[in-house]
């Protein structure tokens, strides 16, 4: 089944043919937001509440980018979970880090690659924590979600010429901060 | 958008520049004049290739999987906002109850009306079958037998015993406190068989408010 039949189901109340629709989400939806808040809790909390609201308001979206417009609830959730919890901040980012979910093996790569992969999504972690909102949902939409720059405007409510800027600035903000990092960054990449 | 900024008399990319022409998203001819740019200037070539790196590096960040299905329940028709009902299309089950309402509040009023004897009464008559109500309220008493057909027969004569200079009195004469009695008892077992009609038909209509909503819930 096609994703127009499922959304044409799942708005008339079909909750099998949206969670087919949610199968096929969770897992960008998931990374969004854990690159965005930090911490696989929450991420999971705000997960879980993008699906149950987009379910409920089903009946207002009528046509275009489903994924689009299932990423601007995600992202709204994550906006105002970062506005309301300030205290966030204080929390320790190498704690933070620490989470498993940042550091996953591979069965193709030596222990010592694998280590030195873990320090660096650790490191890209940080230094997205340390990037305001705007860039960072711009950096993860477009960078890491590979959304094009229209998608992100249309997910963002922002004209794409916003969008370039600010994701212009986000690299500009990582490129500085993973350059004391270099010999972190795999031979293929840092070599261009 | 301007491609290059000027730093110490030397011209080169912008941050936004080097972005865009990254991601080949500018026009054919800004990216001839990048790239002419970019084969002269080391500075701006070692910036893109950086920033190439920082894109790499957020591009090949692994996917972590989910810690769980983030399934919606099932049944999940709870989170389905109802769709919108205009005020002239109610659904059954409110239908129901607005005219359960309604009754119970027919009820209530008739009933009040009968306790305070505002309905039925001498004063505000609604009995059937007198003609000439206005009597009760001229004369305070109800009208002679001449006056009153569902009184029943008229009284047989009586003997004139009285004396002829006699005024005759009609209070004392005519049967009316039993007539009165009659029509008012007519009137209270109206009354009566309304109240317990209204009566039935709330409890009916809310019963059936009961069941519509409960099938409505349960589909």
């Amino acid at each position: 089944m096609d994703e127009q039949t499922l959304l044409l189901a799942s708005k008339q109340g079909d909750a099998g043919a949206f969670n087919r629709l949610v199968e096929h989400y969770q897992t960008s939806i998931y990374n969004a937001a854990l690159r965005m808040v930090g911490d696989p809790a929450i991420a999971e909390d705000i997960t879980q509440d993008t699906f149950v609201s987009a379910f409920r308001a089903l009946h207002t979206f009528s046509a275009g980018n489903f994924r689009a417009w299932l990423f601007r609830i995600a992202t709204n959730a994550c906006r105002d979970h970062l506005r309301s919890a300030q205290v966030r901040r204080n929390t320790s980012l190498d704690a933070l880090v620490e989470s498993p979910a940042f550091g996953l093996t591979s069965e193709q790569e030596t222990p010592e690659e694998f280590a030195v992969r873990r320090e660096l999504s650790s490191f890209i972690q940080q230094a997205l924590m340390t990037l305001p909102t705007d860039q960072r949902m711009v950096l993860i939409l477009v960078d890491i979600q590979a959304f094009s720059y229209e998608e992100a405007a249309r997910v963002l409510k922002k004209p794409v010429g916003t969008v370039k800027s600010r994701l212009s600035r986000a690299r500009e903000a990582m490129r500085a901060a993973l350059s004391t990092q270099r010999e972190l960054l795999p031979a293929q990449i840092r070599s261009g | 958008m301007r491609l290059f900024g000027e730093g110490f008399g030397v011209r080169h990319c912008s941050t936004e520049t080097v972005s865009s022409f990254l991601d080949g998203a500018m026009r054919d001819s800004e990216m001839r004049k990048v790239e002419s740019h970019l084969a002269s200037c080391y500075d701006c070539a070692q910036q893109v290739d950086d920033m190439r790196a920082v894109v790499g590096a957020l591009r090949t960040l692994p996917t972590v999987p989910t810690p769980r299905s983030f399934a919606v329940p099932v049944p999940a028709r709870a989170f389905v906002a109802a769709p919108a009902r205009p005020w002239w299309r109610p659904a059954p089950a409110e239908g129901f109850r607005a005219m359960a309402a309604a009754a119970a509040i027919a009820l209530a009023v008739v009933f009040a009306g009968d306790i305070s004897g505002a309905i039925g009464t001498p004063e505000a008559p609604i009995q059937l079958g007198i003609e000439t109500p206005g009597d009760f309220i001229n004369h305070g008493t109800p009208p002679g037998p001449e006056q009153s057909p569902i009184v029943g027969p008229d009284p047989a004569p009586e003997p004139n015993n009285q004396p002829a200079d006699t005024v005759p009195d009609d209070t004392a004469t005519t049967p009316a406190p039993q007539s009165t009695l009659a029509q008012q008892s007519g009137v209270r077992l109206e009354l009566w068989a309304l109240e317990l009609a209204l009566l039935a038909l709330t409890a009916a209509l809310a019963g059936i408010s009961i069941l519509v909503r409960r099938r409505s819930l349960s589909a």
